[in-house]
Protein backbone atom coordinates (compact mmCIF):
# COMPACT_ATOMS: atom_id res chain seq x y z
CA UNK A 1 0.00 0.00 0.00
CA UNK A 2 1.12 3.83 -1.11
CA UNK A 3 0.21 6.05 2.07
CA UNK A 4 2.67 8.78 -0.24
CA UNK A 5 -0.02 8.43 -3.09
CA UNK A 6 -3.13 8.05 -0.41
CA UNK A 7 -1.71 11.40 0.89
CA UNK A 8 -1.11 13.03 -1.71
CA UNK A 9 -4.40 11.70 -3.87
CA UNK A 10 -7.09 10.81 -1.51
CA UNK A 11 -10.06 12.84 -3.28
CA UNK A 12 -11.70 15.00 -1.29
CA UNK A 13 -15.32 13.87 -0.15
CA UNK A 14 -17.92 15.39 1.37
CA UNK A 15 -20.55 14.68 3.82
CA UNK A 16 -23.65 16.19 4.83
CA UNK A 17 -24.15 17.03 8.24
CA UNK A 18 -27.94 17.70 7.60
CA UNK A 19 -28.03 21.35 5.91
CA UNK A 20 -24.67 21.33 5.36
CA UNK A 21 -21.52 19.73 3.78
CA UNK A 22 -18.38 19.07 5.13
CA UNK A 23 -15.00 18.38 3.06
CA UNK A 24 -13.03 15.38 3.93
CA UNK A 25 -10.28 13.10 3.24
CA UNK A 26 -10.23 9.65 4.07
CA UNK A 27 -6.93 7.29 3.49
CA UNK A 28 -5.22 4.71 5.45
CA UNK A 29 -4.86 1.01 6.61
CA UNK A 30 -8.64 0.12 7.50
CA UNK A 31 -9.12 -1.76 10.81
CA UNK A 32 -8.40 0.38 14.05
CA UNK A 33 -10.04 3.41 14.67
CA UNK A 34 -9.79 5.87 12.51
CA UNK A 35 -8.04 9.50 13.59
CA UNK A 36 -9.87 12.61 12.95
CA UNK A 37 -8.18 15.35 12.58
CA UNK A 38 -8.97 19.20 13.10
CA UNK A 39 -7.54 22.15 12.02
CA UNK A 40 -5.80 25.27 13.45
CA UNK A 41 -6.64 28.99 12.59
CA UNK A 42 -7.50 30.07 9.49
CA UNK A 43 -6.05 26.94 8.45
CA UNK A 44 -7.44 23.96 5.94
CA UNK A 45 -6.64 20.39 4.89
CA UNK A 46 -4.02 21.76 2.95
CA UNK A 47 -2.01 22.27 6.06
CA UNK A 48 -1.79 19.17 7.16
CA UNK A 49 1.95 17.97 7.43
CA UNK A 50 2.01 14.55 5.29
CA UNK A 51 4.88 13.18 7.52
CA UNK A 52 2.41 12.59 10.43
CA UNK A 53 -0.31 11.63 8.24
CA UNK A 54 1.27 8.99 5.92
CA UNK A 55 2.92 7.70 9.31
CA UNK A 56 -0.23 7.22 10.54
CA UNK A 57 -2.00 5.88 7.80
CA UNK A 58 0.33 2.74 7.79
CA UNK A 59 -1.31 1.66 11.19
CA UNK A 60 -5.07 3.62 10.94
CA UNK A 61 -7.58 5.12 8.82
CA UNK A 62 -6.99 9.23 8.66
CA UNK A 63 -9.84 11.79 8.15
CA UNK A 64 -8.82 15.24 7.54
CA UNK A 65 -12.24 17.36 7.80
CA UNK A 66 -12.59 21.25 6.87
CA UNK A 67 -14.65 22.76 9.69
CA UNK A 68 -18.41 24.40 8.17
CA UNK A 69 -17.02 27.93 6.33
CA UNK A 70 -13.20 26.31 5.68
CA UNK A 71 -12.04 25.23 2.43
CA UNK A 72 -15.18 23.53 0.55
CA UNK A 73 -16.83 22.77 3.31
CA UNK A 74 -20.43 24.67 3.31
CA UNK A 75 -21.75 27.48 5.09
CA UNK A 76 -20.36 30.31 7.46
CA UNK A 77 -17.57 29.43 9.73
CA UNK A 78 -19.25 29.21 13.49
CA UNK A 79 -18.30 31.22 16.74
CA UNK A 80 -18.00 28.99 19.11
CA UNK A 81 -16.38 25.85 20.28
CA UNK A 82 -19.55 24.33 21.05
CA UNK A 83 -20.98 24.78 18.12
CA UNK A 84 -18.14 23.99 16.24
CA UNK A 85 -17.68 20.69 18.04
CA UNK A 86 -21.58 20.07 17.24
CA UNK A 87 -20.59 19.69 13.52
CA UNK A 88 -18.30 17.66 13.87
CA UNK A 89 -20.03 14.88 16.41
CA UNK A 90 -22.80 14.84 13.97
CA UNK A 91 -20.18 14.20 11.05
CA UNK A 92 -18.73 11.09 13.15
CA UNK A 93 -21.84 10.17 13.39
CA UNK A 94 -23.17 10.28 9.67
CA UNK A 95 -19.82 8.62 8.62
CA UNK A 96 -20.91 5.89 11.08
CA UNK A 97 -18.32 5.95 13.03
CA UNK A 98 -18.73 4.14 16.31
CA UNK A 99 -14.72 5.33 17.91
CA UNK A 100 -12.54 7.57 17.20
CA UNK A 101 -9.35 9.07 17.62
CA UNK A 102 -8.59 12.75 17.80
CA UNK A 103 -5.34 14.57 16.66
CA UNK A 104 -5.78 18.18 17.15
CA UNK A 105 -4.21 21.08 16.32
CA UNK A 106 -4.46 24.75 18.03
CA UNK A 107 -8.01 26.17 17.66
CA UNK A 108 -8.73 22.49 17.00
CA UNK A 109 -7.33 21.37 19.92
CA UNK A 110 -9.74 23.46 21.94
CA UNK A 111 -12.87 21.98 19.92
CA UNK A 112 -11.28 18.51 20.34
CA UNK A 113 -11.53 19.01 23.79
CA UNK A 114 -15.46 20.43 23.45
CA UNK A 115 -15.84 17.46 21.41
CA UNK A 116 -15.01 14.98 24.20
CA UNK A 117 -16.73 16.73 27.12
CA UNK A 118 -19.73 16.85 24.78
CA UNK A 119 -19.48 13.25 23.24
CA UNK A 120 -17.36 11.36 25.00
CA UNK A 121 -18.27 7.93 24.11
CA UNK A 122 -16.85 8.21 20.82
CA UNK A 123 -13.49 9.01 21.76
CA UNK A 124 -11.22 6.78 22.10
CA UNK A 125 -7.52 8.82 22.40
CA UNK A 126 -6.80 12.00 22.28
CA UNK A 127 -3.56 13.60 20.70
CA UNK A 128 -3.87 17.96 21.00
CA UNK A 129 -0.83 20.29 20.08
CA UNK A 130 -0.24 23.66 20.49
CA UNK A 131 -3.49 23.81 22.32
CA UNK A 132 -4.94 25.12 25.99
CA UNK A 133 -7.73 24.95 28.72
CA UNK A 134 -10.73 27.24 28.36
CA UNK A 135 -9.71 29.94 30.77
CA UNK A 136 -6.60 29.13 30.40
CA UNK A 137 -3.47 31.92 31.03
CA UNK A 138 -3.57 34.67 28.20
CA UNK A 139 -5.45 32.63 25.83
CA UNK A 140 -8.58 35.66 25.94
CA UNK A 141 -6.90 37.29 23.29
CA UNK A 142 -3.57 37.05 20.92
CA UNK A 143 -0.76 38.89 22.01
CA UNK A 144 0.44 42.10 20.14
CA UNK A 145 2.92 40.11 19.10
CA UNK A 146 0.50 38.16 16.83
CA UNK A 147 -2.00 40.66 16.01
CA UNK A 148 1.47 42.24 14.44
CA UNK A 149 1.93 39.35 12.08
CA UNK A 150 -1.94 38.48 11.53
CA UNK A 151 -2.26 42.25 10.06
CA UNK A 152 1.53 42.65 8.84
CA UNK A 153 0.75 44.74 5.66
CA UNK A 154 1.99 43.27 1.82
CA UNK A 155 2.77 40.10 3.58
CA UNK A 156 1.80 36.32 1.96
CA UNK A 157 0.09 33.66 4.44
CA UNK A 158 2.93 31.56 4.40
CA UNK A 159 5.07 33.88 5.38
CA UNK A 160 2.83 35.08 8.31
CA UNK A 161 2.30 31.05 9.21
CA UNK A 162 5.85 30.63 9.20
CA UNK A 163 6.48 33.65 11.83
CA UNK A 164 3.43 32.40 14.27
CA UNK A 165 4.32 28.88 14.02
CA UNK A 166 7.85 28.46 14.74
CA UNK A 167 10.37 30.43 16.67
CA UNK A 168 12.59 33.18 15.61
CA UNK A 169 15.76 30.62 15.51
CA UNK A 170 17.56 30.30 12.22
CA UNK A 171 17.28 26.61 12.13
CA UNK A 172 13.20 26.96 13.43
CA UNK A 173 12.76 28.98 10.30
CA UNK A 174 14.35 26.55 7.84
CA UNK A 175 12.06 23.94 9.57
CA UNK A 176 8.86 26.18 8.76
CA UNK A 177 10.28 26.72 5.12
CA UNK A 178 10.29 22.89 4.50
CA UNK A 179 7.33 22.30 6.07
CA UNK A 180 5.56 24.54 3.87
CA UNK A 181 6.85 22.89 0.95
CA UNK A 182 5.68 19.32 2.15
CA UNK A 183 2.48 21.01 2.73
CA UNK A 184 2.11 22.12 -0.79
CA UNK A 185 3.65 18.90 -2.30
CA UNK A 186 0.41 17.97 -2.97
CA UNK A 187 -1.45 18.94 -6.05
CA UNK A 188 -4.77 17.48 -6.91
CA UNK A 189 -7.99 19.50 -5.08
CA UNK A 190 -6.32 22.16 -3.08
CA UNK A 191 -9.04 23.65 -0.96
CA UNK A 192 -9.30 27.47 -0.99
CA UNK A 193 -7.54 29.32 1.51
CA UNK A 194 -9.63 30.46 4.07
CA UNK A 195 -11.35 34.66 3.95
CA UNK A 196 -11.70 36.78 6.58
CA UNK A 197 -14.93 35.66 7.93
CA UNK A 198 -13.29 32.25 9.14
CA UNK A 199 -10.73 34.46 10.85
CA UNK A 200 -13.33 36.85 12.83
CA UNK A 201 -15.73 33.86 13.62
CA UNK A 202 -12.35 32.02 14.60
CA UNK A 203 -11.46 34.86 16.89
CA UNK A 204 -14.56 35.18 18.45
CA UNK A 205 -14.84 31.63 19.38
CA UNK A 206 -11.08 32.06 20.81
CA UNK A 207 -12.24 34.59 22.93
CA UNK A 208 -15.03 32.73 24.40
CA UNK A 209 -13.05 29.88 25.23
CA UNK A 210 -10.19 32.40 26.56
CA UNK A 211 -12.72 33.51 29.25
CA UNK A 212 -11.61 32.47 32.78
CA UNK A 213 -14.54 31.05 34.62
CA UNK A 214 -15.43 32.68 37.98
CA UNK A 215 -15.10 29.26 40.14
CA UNK A 216 -13.56 25.90 39.10
CA UNK A 217 -11.33 27.41 36.30
CA UNK A 218 -10.06 23.78 34.54
CA UNK A 219 -12.57 21.73 36.36
CA UNK A 220 -14.05 20.42 32.96
CA UNK A 221 -10.10 18.80 32.31
CA UNK A 222 -11.20 16.17 35.31
CA UNK A 223 -13.79 15.33 33.14
CA UNK A 224 -11.23 13.85 30.30
CA UNK A 225 -10.80 10.69 31.07
CA UNK A 226 -9.48 9.73 27.93
CA UNK A 227 -5.60 9.15 27.58
CA UNK A 228 -3.99 12.16 26.47
CA UNK A 229 -0.94 13.16 24.49
CA UNK A 230 -0.08 17.36 25.06
CA UNK A 231 2.71 18.36 22.78
CA UNK A 232 3.93 21.99 22.30
CA UNK A 233 6.99 23.83 21.37
CA UNK A 234 8.77 25.62 24.37
CA UNK A 235 8.41 29.23 22.87
CA UNK A 236 4.37 29.35 21.48
CA UNK A 237 3.51 32.45 20.74
CA UNK A 238 -0.10 32.15 19.91
CA UNK A 239 -1.21 29.52 23.00
CA UNK A 240 1.27 30.07 25.13
CA UNK A 241 3.21 27.12 26.23
CA UNK A 242 2.48 27.20 29.78
CA UNK A 243 -0.90 26.30 28.79
CA UNK A 244 0.27 22.71 27.36
CA UNK A 245 1.40 22.61 31.10
CA UNK A 246 -1.98 23.41 32.87
CA UNK A 247 -3.51 20.99 30.36
CA UNK A 248 -1.04 17.67 31.80
CA UNK A 249 -1.72 18.92 34.91
CA UNK A 250 -5.06 18.97 34.85
CA UNK A 251 -6.13 16.28 32.66
CA UNK A 252 -6.74 12.99 34.99
CA UNK A 253 -4.45 10.71 32.14
CA UNK A 254 -1.87 13.14 30.03
CA UNK A 255 1.42 12.95 28.63
CA UNK A 256 3.35 15.84 28.01
CA UNK A 257 6.18 16.38 25.69
CA UNK A 258 8.06 20.16 25.04
CA UNK A 259 10.18 20.15 22.22
CA UNK A 260 13.69 23.30 22.06
CA UNK A 261 13.73 25.95 19.62
CA UNK A 262 10.27 26.14 18.72
CA UNK A 263 6.86 27.49 18.88
CA UNK A 264 3.14 26.93 17.81
CA UNK A 265 4.13 24.08 15.00
CA UNK A 266 6.67 22.16 16.91
CA UNK A 267 5.26 19.18 15.63
CA UNK A 268 6.21 20.41 12.56
CA UNK A 269 9.78 21.58 13.19
CA UNK A 270 10.29 17.81 14.45
CA UNK A 271 8.40 15.70 12.05
CA UNK A 272 9.41 12.43 12.04
CA UNK A 273 9.99 12.29 15.81
CA UNK A 274 6.48 13.32 16.57
CA UNK A 275 5.07 11.66 13.97
CA UNK A 276 6.53 7.97 15.16
CA UNK A 277 5.22 9.26 19.46
CA UNK A 278 2.03 9.87 17.87
CA UNK A 279 1.78 6.66 16.39
CA UNK A 280 3.13 4.69 19.41
CA UNK A 281 0.59 6.73 21.02
CA UNK A 282 -2.39 5.75 19.56
CA UNK A 283 -0.96 1.78 18.70
CA UNK A 284 -0.49 1.28 22.17
CA UNK A 285 -2.39 -1.09 24.11
CA UNK B 1 31.15 -4.94 23.58
CA UNK B 2 31.61 -6.17 26.58
CA UNK B 3 29.08 -9.54 27.68
CA UNK B 4 28.41 -7.43 30.83
CA UNK B 5 25.14 -6.59 32.58
CA UNK B 6 24.03 -4.43 34.84
CA UNK B 7 23.80 -7.62 36.94
CA UNK B 8 27.15 -9.10 36.28
CA UNK B 9 29.77 -6.08 35.80
CA UNK B 10 31.86 -6.16 38.23
CA UNK B 11 32.58 -3.23 40.39
CA UNK B 12 35.92 -1.39 39.66
CA UNK B 13 37.96 1.28 41.31
CA UNK B 14 40.17 3.77 40.36
CA UNK B 15 42.14 6.47 42.71
CA UNK B 16 42.37 10.21 42.19
CA UNK B 17 43.61 12.53 44.57
CA UNK B 18 43.95 10.15 47.37
CA UNK B 19 40.23 8.93 46.63
CA UNK B 20 39.10 5.78 45.56
CA UNK B 21 35.98 5.75 43.85
CA UNK B 22 33.71 2.98 42.87
CA UNK B 23 32.45 2.23 39.65
CA UNK B 24 31.12 -0.43 37.21
CA UNK B 25 31.30 0.09 33.32
CA UNK B 26 29.84 -1.89 30.78
CA UNK B 27 28.01 -1.97 27.34
CA UNK B 28 28.72 -0.89 23.89
CA UNK B 29 32.53 0.14 24.19
CA UNK B 30 33.90 2.52 21.47
CA UNK B 31 30.86 4.94 22.47
CA UNK B 32 30.24 8.41 23.98
CA UNK B 33 29.98 6.78 27.89
CA UNK B 34 26.86 7.48 29.99
CA UNK B 35 27.99 8.49 33.35
CA UNK B 36 25.20 7.78 35.68
CA UNK B 37 24.85 9.84 38.81
CA UNK B 38 22.16 8.46 41.07
CA UNK B 39 19.29 10.26 43.53
CA UNK B 40 19.69 10.86 47.53
CA UNK B 41 20.94 8.81 49.62
CA UNK B 42 21.70 5.82 46.63
CA UNK B 43 24.25 3.89 45.38
CA UNK B 44 24.77 2.09 41.96
CA UNK B 45 22.54 -0.25 43.23
CA UNK B 46 19.72 2.17 42.86
CA UNK B 47 19.48 2.47 39.01
CA UNK B 48 16.76 0.48 37.37
CA UNK B 49 18.19 -2.41 35.51
CA UNK B 50 15.96 -2.60 32.73
CA UNK B 51 17.16 1.71 32.08
CA UNK B 52 20.98 1.25 32.24
CA UNK B 53 21.07 -2.89 30.22
CA UNK B 54 18.89 -1.14 27.97
CA UNK B 55 21.09 2.03 27.36
CA UNK B 56 23.73 -0.26 27.56
CA UNK B 57 22.79 -1.85 24.30
CA UNK B 58 23.95 1.68 22.29
CA UNK B 59 26.10 3.25 24.58
CA UNK B 60 29.04 2.61 27.19
CA UNK B 61 27.26 2.58 31.22
CA UNK B 62 29.27 3.81 33.70
CA UNK B 63 27.51 3.78 37.34
CA UNK B 64 29.55 5.56 39.73
CA UNK B 65 29.65 6.06 43.56
CA UNK B 66 30.40 9.99 44.64
CA UNK B 67 33.23 10.72 47.32
CA UNK B 68 31.70 8.73 50.40
CA UNK B 69 28.79 7.11 48.83
CA UNK B 70 28.87 3.16 48.71
CA UNK B 71 31.76 1.71 48.30
CA UNK B 72 33.42 4.86 47.44
CA UNK B 73 36.19 6.16 49.64
CA UNK B 74 36.67 10.20 51.10
CA UNK B 75 33.83 12.18 52.36
CA UNK B 76 30.90 12.93 50.85
CA UNK B 77 30.71 17.08 50.30
CA UNK B 78 27.57 19.19 51.35
CA UNK B 79 27.36 20.57 48.42
CA UNK B 80 26.42 19.89 44.33
CA UNK B 81 29.16 21.94 42.79
CA UNK B 82 32.20 19.93 45.42
CA UNK B 83 30.35 16.95 44.17
CA UNK B 84 30.77 17.76 40.64
CA UNK B 85 34.39 18.02 41.46
CA UNK B 86 34.93 14.58 42.10
CA UNK B 87 32.83 13.39 38.97
CA UNK B 88 35.29 15.74 37.00
CA UNK B 89 38.80 13.94 39.21
CA UNK B 90 36.86 10.56 38.59
CA UNK B 91 36.28 11.26 34.43
CA UNK B 92 39.58 13.00 33.90
CA UNK B 93 41.45 9.53 35.90
CA UNK B 94 39.29 7.51 33.72
CA UNK B 95 40.93 9.46 30.62
CA UNK B 96 37.27 10.42 29.65
CA UNK B 97 36.96 12.95 26.96
CA UNK B 98 33.49 13.24 26.98
CA UNK B 99 30.38 11.89 28.71
CA UNK B 100 26.70 11.76 28.13
CA UNK B 101 24.93 12.36 32.07
CA UNK B 102 21.77 10.46 32.99
CA UNK B 103 21.39 12.47 36.20
CA UNK B 104 18.77 10.97 38.43
CA UNK B 105 17.57 14.13 41.29
CA UNK B 106 20.58 15.05 42.91
CA UNK B 107 22.51 13.55 40.03
CA UNK B 108 20.53 15.55 37.67
CA UNK B 109 21.40 18.84 39.90
CA UNK B 110 25.33 17.73 39.92
CA UNK B 111 24.98 17.09 35.77
CA UNK B 112 23.95 20.36 35.18
CA UNK B 113 26.28 21.87 37.05
CA UNK B 114 29.30 19.63 35.56
CA UNK B 115 27.71 20.96 32.41
CA UNK B 116 28.14 24.99 33.70
CA UNK B 117 31.53 24.04 34.42
CA UNK B 118 32.91 21.75 32.39
CA UNK B 119 30.86 22.43 28.96
CA UNK B 120 33.44 19.95 26.94
CA UNK B 121 33.20 17.08 29.16
CA UNK B 122 29.46 16.75 28.71
CA UNK B 123 27.81 15.89 25.82
CA UNK B 124 24.65 15.66 26.43
CA UNK B 125 22.33 15.77 29.35
CA UNK B 126 19.31 13.45 30.51
CA UNK B 127 17.85 15.26 33.75
CA UNK B 128 15.67 12.60 35.45
CA UNK B 129 13.24 13.89 38.37
CA UNK B 130 15.49 17.02 38.97
CA UNK B 131 15.22 20.60 38.79
CA UNK B 132 16.93 23.78 38.25
CA UNK B 133 19.13 25.72 41.30
CA UNK B 134 16.60 27.88 43.35
CA UNK B 135 13.51 26.36 42.31
CA UNK B 136 10.06 25.73 43.11
CA UNK B 137 9.86 24.25 46.59
CA UNK B 138 13.22 22.23 46.76
CA UNK B 139 13.41 22.62 50.64
CA UNK B 140 13.82 19.05 50.99
CA UNK B 141 12.70 18.13 54.35
CA UNK B 142 14.75 15.54 56.59
CA UNK B 143 13.36 11.99 56.14
CA UNK B 144 11.11 11.15 59.26
CA UNK B 145 12.31 8.45 61.80
CA UNK B 146 9.25 6.63 60.09
CA UNK B 147 10.95 6.78 56.37
CA UNK B 148 14.41 6.04 57.27
CA UNK B 149 13.12 2.95 59.38
CA UNK B 150 10.89 1.61 56.39
CA UNK B 151 13.02 2.25 53.26
CA UNK B 152 10.87 0.12 51.41
CA UNK B 153 7.72 1.89 52.02
CA UNK B 154 9.20 5.17 51.78
CA UNK B 155 10.34 4.28 48.19
CA UNK B 156 6.96 3.06 47.11
CA UNK B 157 5.35 6.07 48.73
CA UNK B 158 8.44 9.05 47.11
CA UNK B 159 8.77 7.17 43.65
CA UNK B 160 5.62 6.24 42.48
CA UNK B 161 1.87 7.38 42.77
CA UNK B 162 -0.96 6.32 45.45
CA UNK B 163 -2.72 4.43 42.30
CA UNK B 164 -2.83 0.88 42.02
CA UNK B 165 -1.22 1.20 38.48
CA UNK B 166 1.78 3.52 39.63
CA UNK B 167 2.82 1.10 43.17
CA UNK B 168 2.33 -1.79 41.05
CA UNK B 169 5.51 -0.22 38.80
CA UNK B 170 7.13 0.31 42.22
CA UNK B 171 6.72 -2.69 43.72
CA UNK B 172 8.15 -4.31 39.76
CA UNK B 173 11.00 -2.02 39.86
CA UNK B 174 11.96 -2.80 43.75
CA UNK B 175 12.33 -6.44 42.34
CA UNK B 176 14.09 -5.35 39.32
CA UNK B 177 16.82 -3.61 41.61
CA UNK B 178 17.34 -6.49 43.87
CA UNK B 179 18.39 -8.87 40.50
CA UNK B 180 21.52 -7.82 40.92
CA UNK B 181 22.57 -10.67 43.14
CA UNK B 182 26.46 -10.94 43.51
CA UNK B 183 28.34 -7.79 44.48
CA UNK B 184 26.57 -5.64 45.57
CA UNK B 185 27.36 -2.15 46.38
CA UNK B 186 27.85 -0.98 50.50
CA UNK B 187 25.04 0.86 52.08
CA UNK B 188 25.11 5.22 52.00
CA UNK B 189 26.28 6.16 55.29
CA UNK B 190 24.06 8.28 57.84
CA UNK B 191 27.06 11.10 57.39
CA UNK B 192 26.75 10.54 53.46
CA UNK B 193 22.88 10.97 53.88
CA UNK B 194 23.22 13.71 55.83
CA UNK B 195 26.04 15.62 53.53
CA UNK B 196 23.58 14.85 50.38
CA UNK B 197 20.51 16.84 52.06
CA UNK B 198 22.71 19.49 53.11
CA UNK B 199 23.59 19.90 48.81
CA UNK B 200 20.22 19.44 47.95
CA UNK B 201 18.71 21.94 50.30
CA UNK B 202 21.54 24.45 49.19
CA UNK B 203 20.99 23.52 45.57
CA UNK B 204 16.98 24.62 46.17
CA UNK B 205 17.88 28.03 47.70
CA UNK B 206 16.20 30.95 46.01
CA UNK B 207 19.41 33.39 44.90
CA UNK B 208 18.32 37.03 45.70
CA UNK B 209 19.31 38.15 41.90
CA UNK B 210 19.17 36.01 38.62
CA UNK B 211 17.03 33.79 39.58
CA UNK B 212 17.87 30.42 36.29
CA UNK B 213 20.04 33.12 34.87
CA UNK B 214 22.77 30.44 34.54
CA UNK B 215 20.48 28.25 32.76
CA UNK B 216 20.78 30.24 29.38
CA UNK B 217 24.07 29.02 29.56
CA UNK B 218 23.97 25.20 29.56
CA UNK B 219 23.60 25.05 25.92
CA UNK B 220 24.19 21.20 25.97
CA UNK B 221 20.86 18.99 24.31
CA UNK B 222 19.45 17.86 27.04
CA UNK B 223 15.86 15.91 27.53
CA UNK B 224 14.03 16.43 30.77
CA UNK B 225 12.01 13.53 32.23
CA UNK B 226 9.82 14.04 34.73
CA UNK B 227 6.40 12.53 36.80
CA UNK B 228 3.36 14.86 37.05
CA UNK B 229 2.87 13.78 40.26
CA UNK B 230 6.50 14.28 41.50
CA UNK B 231 6.59 14.92 45.12
CA UNK B 232 9.98 15.19 45.78
CA UNK B 233 11.07 17.79 42.93
CA UNK B 234 7.28 19.30 41.73
CA UNK B 235 6.81 19.05 38.16
CA UNK B 236 6.65 22.83 37.51
CA UNK B 237 10.68 22.34 37.97
CA UNK B 238 10.67 20.50 34.31
CA UNK B 239 8.66 22.86 33.08
CA UNK B 240 11.27 25.40 34.18
CA UNK B 241 13.87 23.76 32.85
CA UNK B 242 12.55 22.91 29.69
CA UNK B 243 11.35 26.79 28.85
CA UNK B 244 15.23 28.33 30.45
CA UNK B 245 17.17 25.38 28.75
CA UNK B 246 18.45 26.09 25.31
CA UNK B 247 17.98 23.11 23.74
CA UNK B 248 15.72 20.62 26.10
CA UNK B 249 13.17 18.37 25.33
CA UNK B 250 10.77 18.03 27.65
CA UNK B 251 8.59 14.32 28.40
CA UNK B 252 6.04 14.38 31.61
CA UNK B 253 4.66 11.23 32.55
CA UNK B 254 0.85 11.22 33.62
CA UNK B 255 -0.36 9.07 37.39
CA UNK B 256 3.90 9.31 38.09
CA UNK B 257 6.37 10.16 40.65
CA UNK B 258 10.11 10.79 41.72
CA UNK B 259 10.52 7.72 39.92
CA UNK B 260 8.79 8.24 36.35
CA UNK B 261 11.84 6.67 34.25
CA UNK B 262 10.94 3.55 35.79
CA UNK B 263 7.65 3.64 35.50
CA UNK B 264 8.01 4.35 31.64
CA UNK B 265 11.24 2.75 31.36
CA UNK B 266 9.98 1.48 27.90
CA UNK B 267 8.57 5.31 26.30
CA UNK B 268 11.55 6.46 27.93
CA UNK B 269 14.32 4.40 26.18
CA UNK B 270 12.81 5.10 23.17
CA UNK B 271 13.07 8.62 23.54
CA UNK B 272 16.14 8.03 24.95
CA UNK B 273 17.92 6.54 22.46
CA UNK B 274 16.69 8.88 19.87
CA UNK B 275 17.79 12.06 21.84
CA UNK B 276 21.49 10.14 22.36
CA UNK B 277 21.25 9.60 18.22
CA UNK B 278 20.02 12.75 17.65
Amino acid sequence: MSNVNLSETAPTQFQDIGGVRLAYRHFGKEGAPPVVCFQHFTGTMNNFDPIHTIRLAQDRPVILVDYRGVGRSGGEMLDSMPAIAADLIAFVKALGLKEIDLFAFSIGGMIAQQFVLDAPGLVRRILLVGTGPSGGEGMQHFSREVMDIVNRPNSTIQGRTVDLFFSKSPTSYAAGKAWLERIAARKLDREPETGPQVAEAQLVALAKWGVIPATDRYGDLKKIKQRTLVVNGKDDIMVPTINSYILQQHLPDARLILYPDSGHGSHFQFPEQFAEEAARFFGAA
Amino acid sequence: MSNYTHETVPTQFVEANGIRYAYRRFGKTGTIPLLFLGYFNSNMDGWDPDVTNGLAAGHEVILFDNAGVGASGGKTPDTVAEMTKHCVAFCRTLGLKQVHVVGFSLGGMIGQQLALEHSQLVGRLILLGTGPRGGEDMTFTELSPEEQADPVAFLLAAFFSPSHASQAAGGVYLKRIESRKNDRDLPVSRDSAVAQLAAIREWGTIPDTGRYATLKTITHPTLIVHGNKDIVVTPINAFILAEHLPDAQLIMYPDANHAAYSQYAENFLENARLFLNG
